[in-house]
């Protein structure tokens, strides 16, 4: 069965790698220029450091709809490939039980995504570092452990709908649509959890805006008194806090639409 | 006595259509056996049943004894081969790659009959199964099905996708492969014409229901075709079971099931052959032989 997954996932592996490493050599090129800059510090250098910026949010952009593409490419096709043309039939009664063909089909598949959603994430998160001051908190989705949490709801929305239509071209529209509309509630989600833990405060005297806050610490607002400042903010820990709290809630959808996977594809072999 | 395949009431609704209802036959090991229907008439249905794809919504199917659903160690499905309707392979995956996949997928796999048996057919080893004609892609088919050398083989409508010049050499083929070890095959058509020469058992659905089941010889045995005046559209005969009648300006025709004695003058009795015996119990939806009748006694 592993072999079966493997031999007809070749050119998706391929493709899924090559997208993988580019990814990776942009970004690593980005954050090594960004780092350099950075230690340099002199004014030229901080110009250009804006112009890095121009092209991290092009790259930002291209990882944004990295979700989708995995969802429509490697999610809606893997079963209803099968489905489709019937060769479900073949496999299943040439001795492969149902579980092992739902089981090691996901798992080949979910598995090498989740890994390299991390992986492109983390090395985001670390590139993107010496970029902005608030520059992790500028581009949630696409650093740290929440980007390997949506490619993961994206694929295995493409499972269930495949499993569900059984033919891979309605499944994949359904899986670009579907991920439409889920992604943007998870989005409202998190800043509904922004809004719940609320913004810090720190109290600056005097009435010259110079933040007294850390590099990295997000400021949402500042309102001048007198002779003081209110600073609102979020520290970098609520980043990772609301990173952990968003891959468990993408996470646990992913699990859920795995479980409609299996219940649709049951269904269909009762 | 352990049946190759026996169902019992067997009936498979999806929500509300019923695709199968009371179905009840038994074939034994060793036979050929005809699954005949019009489309939509249940014989994928009781197929996929047989193989454990699918899982009836009432009664029972046994394939070698066993049901083919049963969670044991040594599935029964193991031993019994299936090629589904237009038999689906992968179309980028080479014939070669297809035996591999026989070959990792079953625990019992006969390597080097299937290669040889390719070869043979001079089917090349490195052909993508997309660029196999119909008739190469269900030989295939029915390669992967006999390298798990199953004592028991069922094929959905195997013929429709081979040239009808092939097809008999398919079934000579079919039966040389299966003869020597005694399997059971059980093949379906909506035509009785492609399969008559091959088969020694029927089983016909009609509209989910078994219409009519048994040994074929039996059958034609068993059945009479009886024509006479016009006049006598009425005529009643003791010891048969008029199944069709059809009257004409200038005769009346009667199939019929049992021997009739001796008949009025101006009537005529033959033989029927097995597409007539089909074709009269198809006219007649409701014509069945009962389950516990004298066939299945003598059978």
């Amino acid at each position: 069965m592993t072999w079966l997954v493997w031999r007809q996932h070749r050119l998706q592996a391929l493709c899924a790698a090559l997208v993988l490493a580019g990814g990776i050599a942009a970004l690593l090129s980005l954050g090594a220029a960004a780092h350099g800059l950075r230690l340099d510090g002199s004014a030229s250098a901080l110009t250009r450091l804006d112009g890095l910026r121009g092209r991290w949010f092009g790259l930002q952009a291209a990882m944004l709809q990295l979700p989708a593409l995995a969802g429509i490419f490697l999610g809606a096709p893997l079963f209803a490939r099968d489905l489709g043309r019937g060769t479900h039939r073949l496999i299943l009664t040439q001795g492969a039980t149902r579980r092992r063909w739902i089981v090691v089909s996901l798992a080949w598949v979910l598995v090498p995504v989740l890994l390299g959603g991390l992986l492109l994430g983390l090395v985001a998160a670390l590139s993107v570092w010496d970029l902005d001051e608030d520059g992790v908190w500028g581009s949630f989705e696409s650093v740290g452990v929440v980007a390997g949490g949506y490619l993961v709801l994206a694929v295995a929305l493409g499972t269930a709908a495949g499993a569900l239509i059984g033919r891979i071209l309605p499944a994949m529209v359904v899986t670009w649509v579907a991920y439409g509309v889920v992604h943007p509630v998870v989005i409202g989600l998190r800043q509904a959890g922004y809004l719940l833990f609320g913004p810090l405060r720190v109290t600056t005297p005097g009435t010259f805006p110079i933040s007294p806050l850390p590099a990295h610490d997000w400021i949402v607002g500042q309102t001048v008194g007198t002779d003081h400042i209110d600073w609102w903010y979020y520290p970098l820990d609520r980043f990772w806090t609301f990173q952990a709290v968003e891959t468990a809630i993408l996470l646990a959808l992913t699990a859920a639409l795995l479980g409609l996977t299996v219940v649709f594809l049951r269904r269909r072999l009762a | 006595m352990t049946y190759a395949l026996e169902a019992v009431g067997l009936g498979k609704r999806y929500h509300r259509t019923r695709a199968l209802d009371g179905c009840s036959f038994r074939i034994e090991p060793g036979r050929v056996a005809a699954l005949i229907g019009a489309n939509g008439a249940g014989k994928s249905t009781l197929l996929h049943l047989a193989a454990g794809l699918l899982r009836p919504t009432e009664g029972t199917v046994t394939v070698l004894g066993r049901r083919p659903r049963d969670q044991a160690a040594d599935p029964v499905v193991a031993r019994v081969g299936f090629v589904a309707q237009d038999a689906p392979l992968y179309p980028h995956l080479t014939v070669a790659e297809h035996l591999r996949l026989g070959r990792r997928l079953n625990r019992r796999w006969d390597q080097a009959t299937a290669e040889h048996r390719v070869q043979e057919l001079a089917i090349p080893l490195d052909r993508r199964a997309g660029r196999l004609s119909g008739g190469q892609r269900t030989q295939v088919a029915l390669t992967l099905a006999l390298g798990k050398r199953p004592e028991l083989i069922l094929l959905d409508e195997p013929l429709a996708s081979i040239d009808p010049l092939a097809r008999r050499q398919f079934l000579r083929e079919l039966m040389q492969a299966t003869a020597a070890g005694g399997v059971t095959v059980m093949l379906s058509s909506h035509l009785v014409t492609d399969l008559e020469r091959v088969c020694d058992h029927l089983v016909l659905l009609n509209a989910g229901r078994v219409q009519v089941a048994g040994d074929i010889e039996d059958l034609l045995d068993s059945h009479r075709l009886l024509v006479g005046p016009a006049a006598a559209g009425g005529l009643v005969l003791p010891g048969v079971t008029v199944v069709h009648r059809s009257v004409h300006a200038r005769q009346t025709s009667l199939w019929v099931r049992g021997r009739p004695g001796p008949l009025p003058p101006a009537w005529q009795e033959s033989a029927l052959s097995l597409e007539e015996l089909v074709l009269a119990y198809l006219a007649e939806p409701r014509a069945a032989i009962p389950t516990a009748g004298p066939l299945e006694a003598a059978s």
